[in-house]
Parts: structure tokens; sequence; C-alpha cells
């Protein structure tokens, strides 16, 4: 019989484990997807990332986020995948490494990238190595998500709901006007 | 033996996918490649929001995290329908050939 010690050590190796497994899944995952020529290969690939995260999502102790990522990988794969090969357009005509956009787009992403990283550096410079919580905090339930996001970010739901509602019109506006 | 995962870990592997994704934005020449590249950077964002919830304690990241998802799948479901239309219309993809939405 494992004692409580050895248990908790287990459990560390197995988050460790699991963390640097879905970590490297997830980079590839990415990577291949970003890569891919085909759209339609791409939006193959896409669930690998999502689903790496979404089980890093459920050792933080956040299923309902690891669902929500689910799904959205599911609508991803099938939506997706079924527009690529319908649409029949499909290969890149250039190589994918060149980067042929126009110049202000390419300083736009220069200086984006550069910003990210200096606020990384920020960030790693005053949480170096800082340790996560135990996972026997209390559970994080659909209740307690739903206050939270009624009592504290409620202007912010609203304006979510209206710019989801403004999405929706948009979309049946196009489709309306040159039918699918 | 594998390092123990650190907070700093996870917001270092948001981050990779982050950056990532804005390379496929700023090099793809494929609507919708262009998108799934968006959709790259928005798992990473979620991913940060999750371990920072983790790492503060609290439950507002998660919140976040959802409604994150959630405009993510809109934003999906616009592009797909703009790059439906912008094949009906020119035949292509390229996202340099769309002069529709210029100002």
């Amino acid at each position: 019989m494992p004692t409580a010690a050895s248990r908790y050590r287990y459990a560390q190796s197995m988050e460790t484990w699991i963390f640097w497994g879905c970590a490297a899944l997830a980079v590839v995952g990415a990577l291949a997807t970003v890569g891919q020529a085909r759209p339609a290969r791409a939006f193959a690939v896409m669930p690998l990332p999502v689903g790496a995260v979404a089980a890093l999502c459920v050792v933080l102790n956040a299923p309902l986020v690891a669902a929500a990522l689910v799904v959205l990988g599911l609508a991803l794969t099938g939506v997706g995948w079924w527009v690529a090969t319908s649409l029949g357009v499909l290969q890149e005509r250039s190589s994918p490494a060149v980067i042929d956009s126009a110049g202000g787009a390419r300083r736009f992403g220069v200086t984006l990238v550069a910003l990210l990283m200096l606020e990384l550096a920020w960030v790693f410079r005053h949480i170096r190595g800082a340790s996560l919580r135990e996972v026997d905090a209390p559970p994080m339930g659909l209740s307690a998500m739903t206050v939270t996001a009624v009592a504290d970010h409620a202007t912010t739901a609203l304006l979510l709901v209206v710019l989801l509602v403004a999405i929706g019109a948009g979309a049946l506006l196009l489709t309306r006007r040159d039918p699918i | 033996m594998l390092p123990e995962p650190t907070f700093n870990s996870y917001l270092l592997l948001g981050a990779v996918l982050c950056v990532i994704g804005a390379g496929g934005v700023f090099a793809r020449r494929n609507l919708l490649t262009v998108l799934l590249s968006v959709e790259v950077m928005i798992v990473g964002v979620v991913l940060t929001l999750v371990a920072a919830d983790r790492y503060l304690g609290r439950i507002d990241g998660q919140v976040v995290g959802l409604w994150v998802i959630a405009l993510s799948a809109g934003q999906l479901a616009l592009g797909l329908v703009i790059a439906w239309l912008c094949v009906r219309r020119q035949h292509s993809l390229d996202p340099d050939e769309v002069t529709d939405l210029r100002w």
C-alpha cells in the first residue's frame, strides 16, 4: 500500500509527464497546422493542439474550458473540413515558407512579435519559477462560473452577447446576399 | 527526470503557441489557413488565462477563457462564410487578392 507521500510524488510525476507530453503535442500540432499548404489537411491536424491544450486545462482543474475546447476542436474539424473540401481550391500557389505579404503587414507582424517577447520577458522576470497551487482546491463548477460571470463580468457578458449577435447577423446577411 | 512544470512553463507554452499562430497569420497565403493560425493563437491565449487563473486561485480566467472560445467560434463561422464568398466571386483564397473589404 503506497503511503500518502509516495502517492503525492506519483501524482506530481504524472502531472509533469502529462504537461511535457501535451506541450510537445501542442507545439508539434500547431507547427503542423500552420505549415500545411492544403487547408483540408490543416483542418485535419488542428484537433491535435486543441486536444493537447484541453488536456492541460483538465490538469489545471478547468474541465469546463477543456470541454469547450474539445467542442471547438470538433467544430473546427467538421465544418472546416467540409468547407475546405467543398470549395475545391485549395493548394497555396507559392511555397509556404515565403513571406509574400505587403511590406506594411510584415512590419506590423515583426513589431507585434517583438512587443510580445518584451512583455513575456517582463512577466518572466517577475514570476520566475512560481509554483502552481495544489489541485485539491474546491471544484470550480458551472454554478460558480455562472455567478462570477453574472456578478463580476456582467458588462463584458452583455457586450459579448451583442458581439455574437452581430456576428450571426453579419454571417446571415452575407449568405443571403450570395446564397451558399 | 523532467523538470516540474511551473507557472512559467504554462506561460511559455501559451506564448509559443501565440507566436506560431502569429507567424502563420503573416506567412500564409490562404484565408482558411490564416483563420486556423488565428485559432492557434486563441488556444494559446486560453491556456495562459487558465494557468493564470490557477496561479491566482480565482475563477475569472476560466470565465474569460470560455468567452474567448465562444468568440473564436463566431469568428470561425464568419471567416468561413467570407472565405466561401471569396471563392465564389474571385475563385481565389489569396488574402492579397481580396480587395472588396479595403477602405
